[in-house]
């Protein structure tokens, strides 16, 4: 049981309430990934519902924004979304991750945090991409 | 100012009357990929083209949230009801309506009880 890690610092994990936190840490164990891993898996799935953001990195963060320690593409896209939406740009995480542990949630502020078999799946089949990439 | 009763009333009216008039053949039809709905937050309504709201919701990807599936959708298989005859129509939220979905989604469900937010309670 080995955790793949991918790019992703500690600073979005370490940023997240506890049970947030906690939930991503489940999933990790769950689908054989590193937390941070589990973060990225939640961001791309989160952003690949927006077709019109561009697949190539156009845009970076700055290196004090937590966006900066994602991969370039998600940082851009990231970027993209944000502007799109207008709302700031580290809260696409927010949206992300909670969107991820319960989709029926907006923020962490209403997110009921729930542990699905169906996106510990998704997860499995997200680290199988990463690792023949 | 934004966080008063008041304004979240109002503003839970709002998008209330915008998911109610917004013209049926105006909302997203179903279909596999719901290519028509938002990547964005935003509240949502099931609604039936002669029976009005069947549910009303909140997601930060309303776009993700059916693509998920839905259990209203199942619901209104179960009830026999035709998919063409039943479409959604969103509301997306802006940045200072986004930390109070909660409080909006609750007021919009609590004036209209729409039949598949019921049964859910």
């Amino acid at each position: 049981m080995t955790s793949r890690t991918i790019s992703t610092d500690e600073r979005i994990l370490d940023s997240l309430p506890d049970e947030i936190r906690v939930a991503i840490e489940t999933y990790a164990n769950e689908s054989e990934l590193s937390a941070n891993a589990v973060i990225e898996g939640a961001l791309k799935h989160f952003l690949s519902l927006d077709t019109s953001l561009s697949s190539e990195a156009t845009n970076t963060a700055e290196g004090t924004s937590l966006l900066s320690s994602l991969p370039p593409i998600l940082q851009s896209q990231a970027i993209q979304y944000a502007k799109q939406t207008e709302i700031p740009a580290e809260l696409v995480i927010q949206l992300a991750i909670a969107h991820f542990l319960d989709p029926d949630s907006v923020t962490f502020d209403d997110c009921q945090v729930k542990v699905e078999q169906t996106s510990i799946a998704w997860l499995k089949q997200y680290a199988d991409e990463v690792a023949a990439a | 100012m934004t966080d008063s009763v008041d304004a979240i009333n109002a503003e839970a009216l709002r998008i209330l009357k915008l998911l109610e008039e917004v013209p049926f053949d105006a909302c997203c039809p179903l279909t596999r990929e719901f290519a028509e709905l938002p990547p964005r937050p935003g509240i949502y309504a099931v609604k039936h083209k002669t029976q009005g709201i069947l549910y009303v919701g909140k997601s930060g990807s309303v776009k993700g949230r059916f693509k998920g599936g839905h259990k209203a959708l199942g619901w209104a298989f179960m009830d026999r009801l035709d998919p063409d005859d039943v479409r959604i129509a969103v509301v997306v939220l802006s940045l200072q309506w986004i930390r109070l979905s909660l409080q909006l989604d609750q007021i919009i469900i609590r004036q209209l009880l729409p039949p598949y937010n019921v049964r859910v309670n």
